[in-house]
């Protein structure tokens, strides 16, 4: 899955470690992320959805086969 | 214009540095509670023998020092680990469940592995002890494989 959450942070000019409070996660958490090697679990994707603002589906993006 | 980690309009940087120092304090009261139970290991055994490497045999200890061993051991590898699985993400949990998979993959797979070899006269016969040590070496060197990976 596909996600727009490094530039969304950059957008706000917040830190990875900036989101990870936000979120309530480690730093790691929010890199693994971003670099697609991590999938949120369904309550973390909601929690991003809120910090950001933004619905679920404009962060996340499915990826074509 | 202060934009750094100590600016108030940053509040996820200070949680996150909240949370290293929630993590630092898990690792140094283990690495405490393994300390104490190290040293309470050693006052208590008599005999001769060497826990450490599995030399159990010869080695004896009063019943209710036994028990509360036990209990500290409990406390040590079940109670402690399963706390700290409350206390992390769930990348950090995929990453630690990812660990004990390798070690409980390692054990089962490793003594009829070990049995056989050892039934064809190529190793000693398996032991109790070197299970435990092959699930944790397992257990370790897949948690590390993963976090290095990222």
């Amino acid at each position: 899955m596909k996600n727009r959450l490094k530039v969304l942070r950059a957008e706000r000019d917040w830190s990875q470690a900036e989101l990870a409070g936000r979120l309530d996660v480690s730093r790691q958490a929010v890199n693994a992320i971003e670099t697609g090697k991590h999938d949120p679990s369904l309550g973390l994707a909601f929690k991003i959805s809120r910090v950001f603002d933004m619905p679920i589906e404009t962060i996340f993006l499915e990826e074509e086969d | 214009m202060d934009h750094g980690p100590n600016d108030i309009r940053n509040p996820g940087e200070a949680r996150n540095r909240a949370r290293q120092r929630r993590k630092w304090a898990f690792l140094i009261f283990a690495g405490l509670v393994g300390a104490v139970i190290g040293a309470l290991l050693s006052g208590l055994e008599n005999g001769e023998g060497n826990f450490l490497v599995g030399q159990i045999e010869t080695l004896t200890m009063p019943a209710w020092a036994a028990i509360a061993m036990a209990a500290a051991f409990f406390f040590a590898f079940a109670v402690l680990p399963v706390w700290g699985f409350t206390q992390i993400d769930d990348y950090q949990m995929r990453q630690n469940l990812i660990g004990y998979a390798g070690g409980c993959i390692a054990a089962v797979a490793g003594y009829p592995i070990w049995a056989v070899l050892a039934m064809g006269g190529l190793v000693p016969h398996p032991t109790a002890f070197g299970i435990f040590v092959i699930a944790f070496a397992a257990t370790m060197l897949t948690f590390l494989a993963v976090k290095l990976r990222g």
